[in-house]
């Protein structure tokens, strides 16, 4: 009884320092990729399964595979990719846990993928989805080497583990947006500042005032089709003087 | 207060204060909530500036100081990514240029935010006030719940825009702030150096001579004032 309260105990103490690390993990500029790999490794370490996996959608929706614990299941999930067909697809598809605890009775089921997956050693399979709300981004997979489901309370480990991975992955998602739009803007300030800066060296080079520079600057671009921005980057790097746009 | 309550108290001050575009009326609600007189909201440029969206009347000349001396609240929290506080200015020495020529302003305490969004850093939300003290815990959540609106509203209003087709509101520096890029296009021939190194010799010029950076841009413009290389003068004597 001392015994397996001490085993629990020891089970929890890992529990915890797994949130903490994959928690740890989800700072500014972390490496998405590296959270997912922590993720299969883990989930493996505490015996929940003997391997694990991860595919997600790409901007097409259609599953990638991002991770994976071990080589043979790097190369199963690969397999469900191309195949589109087993329990990550019919997660992804659904937006629900799907296991099987026999892959021997999903021959009918999944006639592709279960016999590759036999073949590799593997006896059961779960998929949990990666979601938030209505939006299914991908499913985390576990590869049993013997036959039977997961337990309830792993469910609920996994399912919290998916849910980190879940956050990790809108976070750096909405990171890239806002660094599109900010990028975005930039680029925009960016060329009306060369447009500024253009106006004042044709004006130096030609004697023109600010805006008759700016009156052929516009001619030019528009007599030649050029981009009035990247005309004025041209100006500003002496690419081309006020002689040559009045030319 | 819950963060929620507190967007929705800012949201409606922002909403019901006057203003021709989104930031100018940003900034004349946070006035009132921040109970501080000037603010102001500048954007990150490519290069080293700042650009000031919008500023309340009442710090116009505080924070041109900023562009002036290419120093000050937002520009260092532009470069450091953190808050800016200074309850009393006239104990503070972080700023040897822009510290006393604002303290003669009347200047007395200054916050700036960094506005930004994951780790991109877009600009700056700068408060100005003429007494001196801290602000309130309040006023501290407040001022970061309106630099998080801000981030929303300058890049929502930027956003899907063409390249070419820059939101108005992002012209909208005053006259002072575009004087000075034309003006360092015209110095950057005179001098035979790049527009960047221009504008150094440019604040350099307005520095020593103790007058606003857009005086002398428009002064430069205007051919009443032409920049000389000073290795190549003979010293006055």
């Amino acid at each position: 009884m001392e015994r397996t309260e001490a085993v629990a105990t020891e089970r929890e103490r890992r529990l915890v320092a797994t949130f903490v690390e994959l928690a740890d993990t989800l700072v500014e500029d972390f490496d998405v990729v590296e959270l997912l790999y922590t993720l299969t490794e883990r989930v493996v370490e505490m015996s929940i399964a003997s391997e694990a996996g991860i595919l997600l959608a790409d901007e097409a929706g259609d599953l990638q595979f991002m991770a994976a614990s071990e080589e043979r299941t790097h190369l199963l999930e690969l397999f469900q990719v191309q195949s589109q067909e087993g329990p990550c697809q019919d997660c992804f598809t659904t937006g629900l846990p799907v296991g099987v605890d026999d892959l021997e009775d999903a021959q009918d089921r999944w006639p592709l993928f279960a016999p590759k997956a036999l073949s590799v050693g593997f006896r059961s399979v779960q998929a949990v989805p990666l979601r938030l709300r209505g939006e299914i981004l991908g499913a985390l997979n576990l590869f049993r080497n013997e036959p039977g489901g997961i337990g309830d309370e792993d469910q609920l480990v996994v399912q919290a583990m998916g849910d980190i991975a879940t956050i990790g992955l809108l976070q750096q998602r909405e990171a890239h947006r806002a660094a599109t739009v900010t990028n975005q803007l930039q680029h925009a300030l960016h060329s009306r500042i060369s447009i500024e800066q253009a106006k004042g060296v044709i004006s130096q080079q030609s004697g023109r005032s600010i805006e008759d520079s700016f009156t052929l600057l516009r001619a030019y671009s528009r007599r030649h089709n050029h981009k009035l921005s990247d005309l004025a980057r041209g100006v500003v790097e002496r690419e081309i003087d006020a002689d040559g746009l009045s030319a | 207060m819950r963060d929620v309550d507190r967007l929705v108290r800012v949201l409606d001050a922002l909403e019901a204060a006057p203003g021709e575009n989104v930031i100018e009326r940003l900034c004349a609600g946070a006035a009132g909530l921040l109970g501080s007189p000037g603010v102001a909201v500048a954007v990150a440029t490519p290069g080293p500036e700042l650009l000031t969206l919008s500023r309340t009347d009442v710090c116009d000349s505080c924070d041109r100081l900023q562009t002036d001396f290419g120093e000050g609240p937002a520009w260092a929290v532009h470069r450091s990514g953190w808050p800016v506080i200074v309850p009393d200015l006239g104990r503070d020495d972080r700023w040897p240029a822009f510290g006393p020529a604002a303290s003669a302003l009347g200047l007395r305490a200054v916050f700036a935010f960094p506005l930004r969004r994951g780790s991109a850093r877009v600009g700056a939300l700068t408060l100005y006030r003429q007494v001196a003290g801290d602000l309130t815990d309040d006023e501290h959540a407040d001022a970061v719940v309106v630099a998080r609106v801000a981030v929303g509203l300058v890049l929502a209003s930027q956003a899907g825009r063409p390249v070419d087709d820059l939101d108005e509101m992002f012209r909208s520096g005053g006259p002072g702030e575009v004087a000075v890029h034309q003006a360092s296009g015209m110095v950057s021939v005179q001098l035979g150096i790049a527009v960047a190194a221009a504008i150094s010799v440019l604040r350099a010029h307005a520095f020593s001579a103790g007058r606003p950076l857009h005086d002398v841009a428009l002064d430069v413009i205007a051919r009443r004032l032409r920049m000389t290389d000073p290795m190549s003068d003979p010293p006055d004597l």
